[in-house]
C-alpha cells in the first residue's frame, strides 16, 4: 500500500508547497484588503451615521424576523379574476 | 337515525362575521369566515389592530414610533411587531427604489401633517418654503435579536401605509391561526384576505373608480391575497400656497407632483401592495406593467387607466 502511494508522493508535496506559497499570498492580499476595509470603516465611524447601518439592510431575512409570520420573502402576483359577485369589501384611500 | 340527528353530526357550514368601525385614522372592515361563532374573533382582531395603533401611530406620544423618533440617535427597545413594521418598511423602500421611503416623517410635518388628520385640516398650516429630500432609511439601525432600533440623527420614522398594509397582513395571518377558516382584514383600503373566502368566487373586491364618484374601476376576485390603493384625492388640505396632499415624493419633499391621481396594486401580501402602490404613483405604471409579483392599475387627471394585463380584463 505504501509503495503503491509513493510514486505519486513527490509530486503531492510539490502541489500541497504550491498551495501554501499560493495561500500565504492571498492571505496576505485579504489581510491588506481587509486593513483597508477597516481603515475606511473607521474613518466612516468618524462621521454621524450609525456604524451598523450597512448591516440593517443586508440582514433582511424575513423567515428569521420576529412578528413577520404573515409574510414571505417572494410570492408571485396572485392570480385574479373579473367578478360580477357582490363584492366582501372595498380597497378604496382613505 | 333520524333525519334531524343526521344533520346534526354534519360539520355546520362557515358562516361569515363581520364588523367596520374606525381604526389607524381609516375605515377599517375586518370578515372572519368560520363553522363556530365569529364574534370573539372580529372582537381579538379590533383588539389587535388596536394595539398596532397604539405601537405605531405618530400621533400618540407613547407609542414606540414616537419614542424613536423622540430618542433618534440612540437605540431604543422595541416590541417583535415594531421589529416586523422597521424591517417591513426597510425592505419596501428597496423594493421600491426609495419610492417608498419610510423618512419622509419630517417633511410630512413640515407640510403641518403632524397630528391626527381631521385636525390637520381644520387648522391649516402654511407650507415650507423649503424643503430637502428625505433623508433615506439606509441609517437605521435595527438589530432584531436584541429588539432594538436606532434612527439617524433627525430622521422622523413615518410608517405611512406600510403600517395599515402590515398590521392588515398580520391580523388576518393571527385569525386564522386562531382558528377562523378565512379571514379578509381592511385598513384604509390596504386589505389582505387569507384562507377559505365567504363564496365559491373567492374573496370579491370592489376597487372604486377614483374620478367617478359611485362607480367602480374593477370589480376582482382573488383565492388570496393583498390590495392596496393609494389616491391624491384623499387626505388632502389647504395652505396658503395651495393644497397638498400625504404623498410625499421622497426625492424633494414635496407633496409628489405626478398626473396620477390613484393606484391600486395586487400582491401576495398587503404591505407589499401598499409599497407598490408609491412605486405606481411615483414612478407611473410603467414601473410596475412588467413586475411578476404584482398587478396594478393606474388613473391619471385625464381619466386615462393604465393597467396590467391582469387586471386589464377586469377594468369596468
Amino acid at each position: 500500500m505504501t509503495t503503491d502511494r509513493s510514486p505519486a508522493r513527490g509530486p503531492r508535496r510539490a502541489g500541497r508547497r504550491r498551495h501554501a506559497v499560493a495561500s500565504r499570498i492571498v492571505a496576505g492580499c485579504l489581510s491588506a484588503a481587509t486593513s483597508i476595509v477597516l481603515v475606511a470603516a473607521l474613518a466612516r465611524s468618524d462621521a454621524a451615521t450609525p456604524a451598523r447601518r450597512t448591516d440593517s439592510l443586508s440582514a433582511l431575512v424575513v423567515s428569521s424576523d420576529p412578528g413577520a409570520g404573515a409574510t414571505t420573502p417572494t410570492q408571485g402576483a396572485p392570480p385574479l379574476t373579473r367578478s360580477e359577485a357582490p363584492p366582501i369589501t372595498t380597497s378604496q384611500a382613505s | 337515525m333520524p333525519p334531524a340527528t343526521r344533520a346534526l353530526s354534519c360539520a355546520s357550514p362557515p358562516g361569515i362575521v363581520q364588523a367596520r368601525r374606525r381604526a389607524m385614522g381609516s375605515d377599517a372592515h375586518v370578515v372572519v369566515v368560520t363553522a363556530g361563532d365569529g364574534n370573539p374573533l372580529v372582537a381579538a382582531a379590533w383588539a389587535r389592530i388596536d394595539e398596532l395603533e397604539s405601537r405605531w401611530s405618530r400621533f400618540r406620544t407613547d407609542s414606540e414610533v414616537s419614542t424613536l423618533n423622540r430618542c433618534a440617535g440612540r437605540p431604543v427597545t422595541v416590541s417583535n411587531d415594531t421589529v416586523a413594521l422597521i424591517h417591513h418598511a426597510l425592505a419596501a423602500w428597496r423594493l421600491t427604489d426609495g419610492r417608498f421611503d419610510p423618512t419622509v416623517g419630517a417633511a410630512l410635518v413640515a407640510h403641518g401633517y403632524d397630528r391626527d388628520f381631521a385636525e390637520v385640516v381644520a387648522r391649516g398650516r402654511a407650507a415650507p418654503e423649503h424643503t430637502e429630500p428625505a433623508p433615506g432609511p439606509s441609517g437605521i439601525a435595527l438589530d432584531r435579536a436584541a429588539h432594538t432600533v436606532m434612527l439617524p440623527a433627525g430622521v422622523t420614522f413615518d410608517p405611512g401605509g406600510i403600517g395599515k398594509g402590515l398590521g392588515a397582513d398580520l391580523v388576518a395571518a393571527e385569525l386564522l391561526a386562531a382558528g377562523a377558516a378565512g379571514a379578509l382584514v381592511n385598513l384604509g383600503g390596504d386589505v389582505r384576505a387569507v384562507g377559505t373566502p365567504p363564496g365559491p368566487a373567492g374573496w370579491v373586491i370592489s376597487l372604486p373608480d377614483p374620478l367617478r364618484t359611485g362607480r367602480e374601476l374593477a370589480r376582482i376576485a382573488l383565492p388570496e391575497g393583498g390590495v392596496a390603493t393609494s389616491s391624491q384625492l384623499r387626505r388632502r388640505w389647504s395652505t396658503p400656497h395651495g393644497t397638498a396632499h400625504h404623498l410625499i415624493d421622497p426625492a424633494t419633499g414635496r407633496p409628489a407632483e405626478t398626473d396620477v391621481v390613484a393606484a391600486t396594486v395586487v400582491a401576495a401580501e398587503a404591505w407589499r401592495a401598499e409599497a407598490l402602490t408609491k412605486l405606481a404613483f411615483l414612478a407611473g405604471a410603467g414601473a410596475v406593467s412588467n413586475r411578476d409579483d404584482a398587478h396594478a392599475v393606474v388613473v391619471t387627471s385625464d381619466g386615462r387607466r393604465h393597467a396590467t394585463p391582469g387586471l386589464a380584463g377586469a377594468l369596468r
